[in-house]
């Protein structure tokens, strides 16, 4: 594919998305640094898949990029033993974080970049973007009880990573 | 825990209202992105090249600048402080007396984005910084050696300084050595250099601030004016404005912290610097490699701004040569220019070395490397009746100094 047809494509799908990328790429990191990068790295990403955004699967494939790049952008912040830095800027020291709830999320937030790719999707549209589960269903490319079914798998893989977490 | 728990969490999560600012970052992310599409109109992976040479999504080139800057000697520390009044020696004694220092830095260079990283510092020449992507620069200046960790790849460089001289002070290359000589320098020669900047409010602290004038190279400390602790510190020079914030001296850090072992797994590659005293050799030899690499071309100037301009010009080359390069190739180019950089700032130090009575003076730009009758550059030695003077051909000449060009 030519660059400015490339670049065309790009354009569209970042006119498009860049919103969904917002709201889903905050909720998922919660931290301004974090998201930035998750940012970066979505669009590093659609403009490396660029082609796969101009067919009827975008929709669907843009879920992925923007999984894709929360992933990574947690990778980099997380060490290798899965636990965050202990002095990171933004994720402790203020008295808000030290409550349960946040640190919670915190937690989630973290453990749903590590769910199976087809589960921490399904969360997202079925949690962040409250679809119902025909919508994800079509999505994921398969039946409504699939879609339940990744659902379900997530919150125990989810509660149980939450009972072991430090 | 139970699912419900889980559901409340997740459903707190969904109803969170993304903050107005990060629509912003959202919106100016992707159009920076955009223009960088637009400037370059080229594959995919220069696109990759161009965003990870500028972007926050940098790794390497992350630790290319920490590096470059120990390497090139943080030389621009330079200047010497004069004792204006008895506040100033107050507020510098922390960086005089600290055995451990933490800090924030933050890296400001034109044209491309801030760059921050978590400082630490040890006794005797510790240093370690942490970018926000991870990538860690750990460097030892009494064992001469320098790592990079790039924990997303796995990737690791190891940088073995040789020749280094017993007698020599490397101050250079540690940030808290530098200011410490300057301080040290200038409770021994008091000068005019110092003007007292007055109180600002920074971050909510009233602060009193003293700017350290250098010909193209200020610092600025900013201390609490109540405590008289240094809370910020900021040195300019040419392109490039390094901020020092968030400074606590004498903080309890673990030795391991600077421990220069590489984690299993890494990929280790490992370079040699050469860390003796650099000499006029030294600039020549930049000189060639300069114009090796810049088709013929000398540098236009010979300060920060110069490895910005070898780094742009190698982007534009590549993109002209037309190769469509792997993330793994484009790695190694990135990694290629980092040693080239390093190499030649050799040159770099030597200049900055150079006395200010040393007169020195550089007309390089739009020179050709082989012009035998254009004078590039010249300078005084120490003791000398005469100057060296450096032509286009790189050949040199004693010059006496009426015969010096005009």
């Amino acid at each position: 594919m030519k660059f400015c047809k490339q670049a065309q494509i790009f354009e569209k799908a970042r006119a498009k998305y860049t919103g969904f990328l917002a709201s889903v790429l905050w909720k998922l990191t919660g931290d301004r640094e974090l998201f930035t990068e998750a940012m970066q790295y979505a669009l590093l990403g659609m403009w490396q898949h660029v082609g796969k955004l101009n067919g009827k699967k975008a929709g669907s494939y843009i879920y992925r990029i923007a999984l894709s790049a929360n992933s990574k952008a947690w990778r980099n912040r997380i060490g290798k033993n899965g636990e965050l830095p202990r002095n990171h800027a933004g994720l402790e020291n203020s008295p808000d974080e030290k409550l349960d709830r946040d640190e919670l999320a915190t937690i989630v937030r973290r453990e749903i970049c590590r769910l199976p790719a087809k589960q921490a999707k399904a969360v997202v549209m079925r949690y962040f973007e409250q679809q119902e589960y025909q919508a994800i269903a079509g999505k994921l490319s398969c039946t409504e009880a699939g879609a339940r079914s990744h659902v379900s798998k997530a919150l125990a893989t989810l509660k149980s990573r939450l009972a072991t977490s430090p | 825990m139970n699912d419900e728990r889980i559901e409340q969490i997740l459903n707190m999560l969904a109803e969170e209202e993304v903050p107005a600012d990060v629509h912003e970052i959202a919106e100016e992310t992707a159009r920076d992105f955009s223009e960088t599409l637009a400037q370059t109109e080229q594959p995919k992976h220069y696109v990759l090249w161009e965003y990870i040479m500028t972007s926050k999504v940098t790794k390497l080139a992350a630790a290319a600048v920490i590096i470059i800057a120990v390497l090139a000697g943080i030389n621009y520390f330079v200047g010497s402080i004069g004792v204006a009044t008895p506040a100033f020696a107050d507020i510098v004694r922390p960086f005089l007396s600290a055995r451990t220092a933490t800090f924030k830095s933050t890296m400001k260079v034109e044209g491309a984005p801030t760059q921050t990283f978590e400082g630490m510092f040890m006794e005797p020449a510790r240093m370690r910084q942490t970018t926000a992507e991870g990538v860690t620069v750990i460097s030892d200046l009494q064992q001469g050696k320098i790592i990079t960790l790039v924990p997303a790849q796995k990737q690791a460089m190891v940088i073995e300084m040789q020749n280094i001289p017993e007698e020599k002070d490397q101050s250079q290359f540690n940030f808290f050595h530098e200011v410490r000589r300057r301080i040290l320098e200038a409770q021994e020669t008091e000068d005019e250099s110092v003007e007292f900047l007055g109180e600002q409010e920074i971050n909510g602290v009233l602060a009193i601030g003293y700017n350290v004038r250098k010909p193209a190279a200020d610092m600025i400390i900013w201390a609490n004016k109540e405590t008289k602790m240094p809370i910020r510190l900021e040195i300019s020079n040419g392109p490039v404005t390094n901020i020092m914030s968030n400074i606590v001296f004498d903080v309890e850090l673990d030795e391991s912290l600077f421990d220069l072992k590489i984690p299993e797994g890494y990929t280790v590659r490992t370079m040699q610097v050469d860390a003796s005293e650099p000499t006029e050799k030294d600039l020549l030899e930049m000189f060639r490699i300069w114009a090796e690499h810049m088709d013929g071309n000398l540098p236009s100037v010979l300060d920060m701004n110069a490895s910005m301009e070898f780094v742009k010009y190698q982007q534009k080359k590549m993109k002209e040569e037309g190769q469509e390069l792997s993330e793994q190739e484009m790695m190694e180019k990135i990694l290629g220019t980092q040693k080239t950089i390093m190499k030649m700032s050799r040159g770099g130090m030597f200049v900055q070395q150079l006395p200010p009575d040393s007169d020195w003076h550089y007309v390089g730009k739009d020179v050709k490397l082989g012009d035998a009758d254009t004078p590039v550059f010249w300078y005084c030695p120490k003791d000398s009746e005469t100057y060296r003077v450096i032509y286009g051909d790189l050949n040199v000449k004693d010059v006496t100094p009426e015969n010096l060009p005009k």
